[in-house]
């Protein structure tokens, strides 16, 4: 170990990430009110990635970690993205087609 | 050298070993929320009307609170890890112990929240008291979801705690091993999830 770092500085850092992650939970309150429509979706899950990469990458420090560790990390998003994906590729696709088969069914 | 287990040869190889464990653990949670994640979206994409009405119904105030109290916790559990890398005993036990008691707040919150939750009949069942399809199942998930979150937050309660106590005692090799980080990381994930559980299930049908 090099010099030692003074505990003020690791506090004040946390202090920094709790700051901006506290300001995204006021907006996200506050995107919540707002009247933009079928936007706020899209604005909340947006806000919510923002906080979730601020965590991953600073307190877990995922940026400086490994690369058995990130690939560790990806393929958990990868499978999550597959399962949503492949569900909705069916999911919204089967809703759209069921009134063509039951007519012809009657 | 304490600390170092057979069969590794250094503290450096035995780290990264324990990270790349938790992280491939942390995956499959992942993985395993993902699964109700996917049920949710799933029947809010069919039924998009009742959830609104259903999300209106949760305590915005409660989950807010919530969530502010989880950030906060990440944050003095980075400080314990930090700490832990520069040595400095007092700062991670001090980090620890805020960070459990800040979990132990979330859990009085969210107990408080359950109990009006019964109160005004949002338990699916008999004697439910949204009449919108789908709001039923809205609250099959909240109360699932959130029920697995708490019991992963009530493990990391009493694995920080535990820490911190065995800490305190000097019954744990905490200097130069990949304790307190991978007690972190479990930590962090928590407070993962719970980001996006808020905005799924506490932000619905506000507003215009």
């Amino acid at each position: 170990m090099t010099e030692k770092t003074h505990p003020g500085r690791l506090w004040r850092k946390a202090a920094l990430v709790w700051v901006a992650l506290s300001l995204a939970l006021a907006a996200t309150v506050v995107g919540a009110y707002l009247d933009i429509g079928a936007w706020k979706l899209p604005l909340a899950m947006a806000i919510a990635a923002f906080k979730a990469a601020l965590v991953a990458a600073i307190f877990m420090e995922l940026t400086g970690a490994g690369a058995g560790t990130r690939i560790a990390a990806l393929v958990g998003l990868l499978w999550l993205a597959l399962m949503l994906s492949l569900t909705f590729a069916d999911e919204t696709t089967r809703a759209q087609s069921s009134d063509g088969f039951t007519q012809g069914a009657e | 050298m304490s600390g170092l287990n057979e069969p590794f040869q250094t503290l450096a190889r035995q780290r990264g070993a324990a990270e790349l464990g938790i992280w491939i653990f942390l995956a499959s949670e992942l993985v395993f929320f993902g699964g109700l994640f996917t049920g949710y979206s799933v029947y809010r994409f069919l039924y998009p009307d009742g959830f609104l009405a259903a999300g209106a119904e949760t305590n915005l105030i409660i989950g807010t609170a919530n969530t502010a109290i989880l950030l906060t916790s990440s944050a003095t559990m980075a400080v314990a890890v930090w700490a832990g890398r520069e040595g400095l005993r007092r700062h991670v036990l001090w980090g620890l112990c805020l960070t459990s008691l800040l979990g132990a707040g979330f859990m009085v919150l969210k107990a408080v929240e359950y109990a009006e939750d019964i109160r005004k009949s949002l338990v699916p069942g008999a004697g439910f008291a949204l009449p919108e399809r789908g709001a039923e199942i809205f609250f099959s998930f909240y109360w699932i979801m959130t029920a697995i979150h708490a019991v992963h937050l009530t493990i990391g309660v009493a694995a920080v705690s535990l820490a911190a106590w065995r800490l305190w005692r000097g019954r744990v090799d905490w200097r130069g091993t990949a304790f307190l980080h991978v007690l972190g990381l479990y930590w962090h994930l928590i407070d993962l999830i719970w980001i996006f559980l808020f905005p799924l299930l506490y932000l619905l049908g506000r507003g215009g």
